[in-house]
């Protein structure tokens, strides 16, 4: 194990990679993830594990927006399902091609490539954000999680509408380009196969991305400035931190977190109903990206990572176990009321209780309690 | 404004003048507001004695409304066989006295026994989960009592399986009240005679019994109250009782007013986070304002759907009442941050 050198100027501790191990760990991952698809093309359920790696990634990215707002901000927010839903179908219509259906739907889409609808989603759910920002402004602590709460119906109410039908699709919703990274002059793109590692590799892109902002972020002044709010803002605003413009800017940043990694989730789900994002539905989604950041660890950026990693494996889990035949009582998908949807919600739901009694500061503080004792081993202080 | 004409003509099909349609759609919101009320109240008195806000509220109505379901037709639930009305009696042999009593006996004892018994579960999830949660940040119990509903709910699904279902009830759909041309369901009426029982029981149990008292000095400063010798668990344990056997009330009385006596899963769950609005905007920890935020809620979505609706569907946005009371309740919130009775948390540096 590589000797941890004492930090001796705040420059030092405040590093983004403070010591080589960091940084040797950083690149071994890194590396991983980009050969993912390739080694996963060998495995026998390649595409269940391609599919499970997206969606963690496109998870992650969404769960690093909430962490910021609410991690470290402090804001409690229900509605991140709203933002996740408005950058699915900004996404949509940006990188699609307009269109109409055979039963006669118009739709609009500009055909755009790719990554400038994962722009434009994370840019309107932004201002959207910042439109909900002066409630935050007004508000504190469960009023705010309430009023949030409001927007996921909300969300329901404006996806669905045939106001915006040329948009959403109303109730019926509507399709998203799949992501290409085909280059002008090339007839396909270089090493990869299939939609789906086109997608993997878009979602790895704006993950990436979107954690060296968020660690960034989460160093500099804003991140300072949001730590200090979230402890008690009176004191913040005597120590000269803007808190309206704090709140303001966590909103605007934790929407274009969620809006990106909404457009990619448009593209996975390739028919994102309003449904999807709205009422009970949209409930849930809320519920998992709360579940995410408190089971991964609240306030920290590492912890959004592992949260994404375990709320979305768990029902793929399930699946998978059902489909072997490893939990007998359990129906597949539409063979009775207690089918594998409901058990893993049922499940969901309990272990967040049962997780949470035991350890209420999550996976992080597991790891933390883990690190600590190992750092004292075999001695117990 | 073609939706306006039609709602004119509908007025004028029931014969009813415009301030009679405002009498008789007050009516009905206040009929709805009076369930809104009892399920708001449920959040503040756990909120006010736990300081949790328990998103669980409407997976209690919803199983109340279940246990009430089973009860009064006599059916055990077994998942997807449940049976989908009340044809399917089959509770065993020496239970067959139960079914024969009159229905609406049979009613109102179903609808105690279903308050009982999650008023037992409320009581054991305080004792068994919230208890250990003292003192932990918040969100970590704002995301256990989400989790909660999400097993709650999912499971009360599992075993009556989401089939839509007719609870039987001494207030069929048809039966109404009149007075003059205005006409109101029987259920409504007895909704609101019920709200205004439980509440009036509610302010003198807090007002007069002992535990009250206890529970009211623990509200109003818990060390205090400790010192005085007011044990804290008992008090936990009775505002969690209150607030399940008033969701188990609540659920009972929203299926025949507001559902025409047809179960849905999604309406009744959702219904408990349309009180959200309510409790909020009565102010959190205000019982009176609870009260006074559900009514207000109930009358405004109920004249929302009637008068607004129909110029938000020229515009093509349906079902705007269901949005409304968030509306309403985000524009008091920016008016006043805690609610109109709610009071405002002394803040220092």
């Amino acid at each position: 194990m590589a000797e941890r050198k004492l930090r001796t100027t705040y420059r030092e501790d405040m590093a983004l990679l403070p010591n080589r191990l960091n940084r040797y760990w950083l690149v071994v991952l890194l590396a991983a993830l980009v050969y993912f698809p390739f080694f996963a093309r060998r495995l026998p359920s390649a595409a269940f594990w391609l599919v499970l790696f997206t969606l963690v990634l496109i998870a992650a990215t969404g769960a690093l927006g909430l962490n910021l707002l609410s991690g470290f901000a402090g804001q409690i927010s229900l509605g991140h399902a709203f933002f996740l839903g408005v950058g699915a179908f900004v996404g949509a219509t940006i990188s699609t091609p307009a269109y109409t259906t055979l039963s006669g739907v118009g739709f609009w889409g500009l055909g755009l490539p790719w990554w400038v609808g994962v722009l434009g989603g994370g840019a309107v759910a932004a201002v959207l954000g910042v439109l909900v920002g002066p409630a935050a402004v007004r508000l504190r602590g469960l009023y705010l999680s309430l009023v949030t709460l409001g927007l996921v119906f909300f969300g329901e109410f404006l996806f669905t509408s045939p106001a915006l039908e040329r948009i959403t699709g109303a109730v019926r919703g509507r399709r998203s380009a799949p992501v290409s990274f085909v280059l002008p002059g090339m007839e396909s793109a270089p090493l990869i196969e299939s939609d789906g590692e086109a997608l993997y590799f878009a979602a790895l892109i704006v993950a990436v991305v979107a954690f060296l902002v968020g660690k960034n972020l989460a160093r500099s002044r804003i991140g300072r400035a949001f730590q200090a709010t979230r402890d008690r803002d009176i004191a913040a605003e005597v120590l000269g931190v803007n808190v309206t413009w704090a709140k303001l800017t966590a909103f605007g940043i934790s929407s274009f977190y969620a809006g990106a990694a909404g457009a990619l989730l448009g593209v996975f789900q390739a028919n994102p109903l309003g449904g999807n994002f709205g009422a009970a539905a949209g409930l849930l989604v809320s519920i998992q990206y709360v579940a995410m950041i408190v089971i991964g660890g609240i306030g920290t950026v590492l912890g959004a990572a592992l949260g994404a990693v375990f709320v979305v494996s768990l029902p793929e889990f399930v699946k998978y176990l059902t489909q072997q035949g490893w939990l007998p009582f359990v129906a597949e998908t539409g063979g009775g009321s207690f089918d594998e949807a409901a058990f893993s919600t049922i499940l969901f739901g309990l272990f967040i209780v049962v997780f949470l009694i035991v350890e209420p500061l999550g996976l992080y503080g597991l790891w933390v309690r883990a690190r600590s004792y190992w750092k004292g081993w075999p001695f117990t202080y | 404004m073609s939706g306006v004409l039609a709602g004119m003509m509908l007025a004028q099909v029931q014969q009813l003048s415009l301030p009679e349609e405002i009498i008789q759609l007050t009516l009905q919101g206040l009929a709805l507001g009076a369930i809104y009320a009892l399920i708001a109240l449920g959040f503040v008195i756990i909120f006010k004695a736990t300081g949790v806000i328990n998103f669980a509220h409407g997976a209690l109505m919803l199983l109340g409304t279940y246990v009430v379901f089973s009860l009064v037709s006599g059916v055990i639930p077994k998942g997807v066989n449940t049976s989908p009305n009340q044809a399917g009696a089959n509770f065993p042999s020496w239970l067959a006295w139960w079914v024969e009593l009159p229905l609406a006996w049979r009613f109102g004892l179903s609808v105690l026994i279903a308050a009982a018994i999650v008023a037992a579960l409320g009581v054991g999830i305080e004792r068994s989960i919230l208890r250990k949660m003292v003192g932990q940040p918040v969100f970590a119990i704002v995301l256990i009592t989400l989790g909660m509903e999400l097993a709650i709910s999912t499971f009360v699904q599992v075993v009556w399986n989401p089939q839509q279902k007719v609870m039987p009830s001494p207030f069929p759909p048809s039966s109404t009240l009149r007075i003059g041309n205005v006409a109101i369901q029987w259920a409504s009426v007895w909704a609101i005679i019920a709200m205004v029982a439980v509440v009036v029981a509610f302010f003198a149990f807090f007002k007069y019994s002992r535990f009250g008292v206890a529970m009211r000095a623990t509200a109003f400063d818990p060390e205090a109250a400790m010192a005085m010798g007011i044990k804290a668990s008992t008090v936990f344990a009775i505002a969690w009782a209150i607030g399940g056997a008033l969701a188990a009330i609540a659920g009972a009385l929203f299926v025949p007013a507001r559902l025409a006596g047809l179960i849905t899963l999604t309406p009744v769950r959702f219904s408990a986070l349309n009180a959200f609005p309510a409790a909020i905007l009565g102010g959190l920890d205000s019982p009176g304002g609870a009260v006074t935020g559900g009514l207000i809620i109930g009358v405004a979505q109920v004249l929302s759907s009637r008068w607004i609706n129909p110029i938000l569907l020229d515009l093509n946005l349906p079902n705007f009442h269901l949005v409304f009371p968030y509306l309403l309740m985000i524009g008091i919130l920016l008016v006043r941050p805690y609610g109109l009775f709610g009071t405002a948390e002394v803040r220092r540096v």
